[in-house]
C-alpha cells in the first residue's frame, strides 16, 4: 500500500495593513477592525483619495541595512520579513534545516511593480541609464530567491503567477511537494506591493473599484478595494514536524486548481465548481464536513453573486449551513498575496474557534442569500474549512484545511 | 420618419464604434446581435465603453458596463445617457 505523506502548518508570518506580524493581523480581523482606510493618491487625474488596504507603519530600515534595503523591492522586503516570522514561529533556522529537503514556493500576481515602474519612468523621462541592480531587483522571482539565499534553502524554489489566486496555487504546490516526498519543509505564500499610480489607474479603468469601501455579498457593493502585503506559512511533512516536536496549527489537507477557459475577467461557473469539488476530494472530505468558507468575495457585483451560486451548486442544502466570510472586506484585495492572508485567517479560525467576519455588510442582496458572518466575528467550532481564490484569466485554486 | 432615420444613423454609429473596438465588420453586426454571438469578451466590452465615453462625452456606470449583453441594450443605454447628460457634446 502506498503511503501518502501529509502536511501540517507549523509557522505563520505576514505583513498586512494592520502592521508587521500575525498577531496584529489576527487581532485586527478577529475583532472586526477595518484595515482599509482612505489614502491620498497623487498623479491620477480626477482622483485625490482612494480606500486602500495599504501597509502602514512599515519601515524597511527596521528590517534591513541601508545597502540591502536599496537592493530589495518592497514586495521582496515584505516576503523576507514574513518568512523570518514564519521560520521563527516554526522554530526553524538555517541551523536546524536540511537545505536540500526545504523549498520556497511563492506567488505574486503583478510582479515587482515599484522597481519596474521606477525604471520605466526614469527611462522615459529622459534619464536613459538604468542602475545595474535594477534587473535583479525587479525579477519576479526575487522574493523567492532572497529567502532561499537567506536560509541556504537549496530544494525546490520557484514563484507562481496566477493573478489573484497566486498564493493559493503556491500553497497547493507546497502540499504536492510534501505529498510526493520532494521536500520536508516548504515556505509557501505570496507577496504583493503594487499600489503605484499607474497600477491603480489600470484597475480604475477596469471599472471594478469601490471608491467608498469593500462590502462583499452586501446590497450596495460596488467593487473591490486594492491592498498589499505578504503572507508566508511553513508547510511541513507531518512526521517530520512530529519528530522535531513542532506544534502544528492545522493540517493542509487538500488542494485543487482548474481553469475556466472562457473569459479574462468574468468569473466562470464550471471551473470554480470543479476546483472546490476536487479540493474536497483530495482532502477526503464531504461537502457537509465543511464548517467555514473563506470566500474569494471581492465585493464586485458579479463575483459575489456568482460565488454564491457556485457554493450552492457544490454544497446543495449544506450551503445554507456554511459560515462564509470575505476577509478582503477588512484587509483589502492584496492580489497575489491575498489568498495567503486568507489562508492564515483560516488556520487561525481553526486554531482559535473564531470566524473573522465580512465587514461593511449593510443589507441582504437578492443574489447573495447565504450566511456571510456579517460585521462581527463569530465563535464557532471549525474542524474543516476551504479557502477560495478565483483569479482574472479564469484560473481557480482552492485549498482545504482541517484541524489536526 | 425623420426620427427613424436619425435613430438608425445613431444605431449605425454605435455599431461602427463596436466594430472598430472589437475588430469586427459593421455589416456583420445586427441591431439585435448579442455580445456572445459576436464573440465580444468582458475586456472588449470595457473597450467599447471607453470608446463610447470618449466619443459622446458621457460616463457609463460601471455596473452597466458588465451587465449590457447586446447591441440593442447598448444603443438604448447610450441614448438614455445622452438625453440625461446635462452637457452633451
Amino acid at each position: 500500500m502506498k503511503i501518502v505523506k501529509t502536511a501540517v502548518i507549523t509557522g505563520l508570518g505576514c505583513i498586512t495593513p494592520y502592521g508587521v506580524g500575525v498577531d496584529k493581523f489576527w487581532q485586527g480581523i478577529s475583532t472586526a477592525q477595518a484595515g482599509i482606510h482612505k489614502h491620498a493618491v497623487t498623479g491620477i487625474p480626477g482622483l485625490s483619495e482612494l480606500p486602500l488596504g495599504k501597509v502602514t507603519g512599515y519601515r524597511g530600515t527596521e528590517h534591513f541595512n541601508d545597502k540591502s534595503v536599496r537592493l530589495l523591492d518592497l514586495a521582496t522586503q515584505y516576503a523576507l520579513v514574513s518568512a523570518r516570522e514564519a521560520m521563527q514561529d516554526a522554530e526553524l533556522s538555517s541551523a536546524n534545516l536540511d537545505p536540500e529537503r526545504a523549498g520556497v514556493v511563492l506567488g505574486t500576481g503583478c510582479g515587482l511593480r515599484e522597481t519596474n515602474d521606477e525604471v520605466l519612468e526614469n527611462f522615459h523621462l529622459g534619464r536613459r541609464t538604468v542602475p545595474p541592480y535594477a534587473l535583479a531587483k525587479g525579477l519576479f522571482n526575487a522574493p523567492c530567491s532572497h529567502i532561499s539565499i537567506e536560509y541556504g534553502i537549496r530544494g525546490p524554489c520557484y514563484m507562481v503567477t496566477t493573478a489573484c489566486a497566486s498564493s493559493n496555487h503556491a500553497i497547493g504546490q507546497a502540499l504536492q511537494l510534501i505529498q510526493t516526498g520532494a521536500a520536508d519543509i516548504v515556505l509557501a505564500g505570496g507577496t504583493e506591493a503594487v499600489l503605484t499610480p499607474p497600477f491603480i489607474q489600470a484597475w480604475r479603468s477596469m471599472r471594478i473599484l469601490d471608491f467608498e469601501t469593500c462590502r462583499p455579498f452586501s446590497r450596495g457593493r460596488q467593487g473591490l478595494v486594492l491592498g498589499e502585503g505578504a503572507g508566508i506559512v511553513v508547510v511541513e511533512e507531518e512526521n517530520h514536524a512530529r519528530a522535531r516536536g513542532a506544534a502544528a496549527y492545522a493540517r493542509l489537507s487538500g488542494f485543487a486548481c482548474t481553469a475556466d477557459a472562457q473569459d479574462m475577467t468574468r468569473i466562470g461557473t464550471l471551473g470554480p465548481q470543479a476546483a472546490i469539488k476536487q479540493a474536497l476530494r483530495s482532502a477526503s472530505l464531504n461537502p457537509e464536513d465543511i464548517d467555514y468558507v473563506n470566500a474569494h468575495g471581492t465585493g464586485t457585483v458579479l463575483n459575489d453573486a456568482a460565488e454564491t451560486r457556485i457554493l450552492k451548486q457544490v454544497f446543495g442544502s449544506h450551503a445554507h449551513k456554511l459560515k462564509i466570510s470575505s476577509t478582503k472586506s477588512m484587509h483589502g484585495h492584496a492580489l497575489g498575496a491575498s489568498a495567503a492572508l486568507e489562508f492564515i485567517a483560516v488556520v487561525k479560525a481553526i486554531k482559535h474557534g473564531i470566524i473573522p467576519p465580512t465587514l461593511n455588510y449593510e443589507a441582504p442582496d437578492a443574489d447573495c442569500d447565504l450566511n456571510y458572518v456579517a460585521n462581527e466575528a463569530r465563535t464557532a467550532d471549525v474542524a474543516a474549512a476551504i479557502s477560495n481564490a478565483f483569479a482574472f484569466g479564469g484560473l481557480n485554486a482552492v485549498v482545504a484545511v482541517t484541524r489536526t | 420618419m425623420q426620427d427613424v432615420v436619425i435613430e438608425n444613423q445613431f444605431q449605425q454609429e454605435v455599431i461602427g464604434i463596436v466594430a472598430k473596438s472589437c475588430n469586427l465588420l459593421p455589416e456583420n453586426i445586427a441591431p439585435d446581435s448579442s455580445f456572445e454571438s459576436l464573440g465580444i469578451s468582458s475586456l472588449d466590452a470595457l473597450t467599447i465603453a471607453f470608446e463610447l465615453e470618449e466619443r459622446y462625452s458621457i460616463e457609463i456606470p460601471d455596473v452597466d458596463v458588465y451587465s449590457i449583453s447586446d447591441i440593442k441594450q447598448l444603443v438604448e443605454g447610450v441614448e438614455k445617457l445622452l438625453c440625461t447628460d446635462t452637457n452633451p457634446v
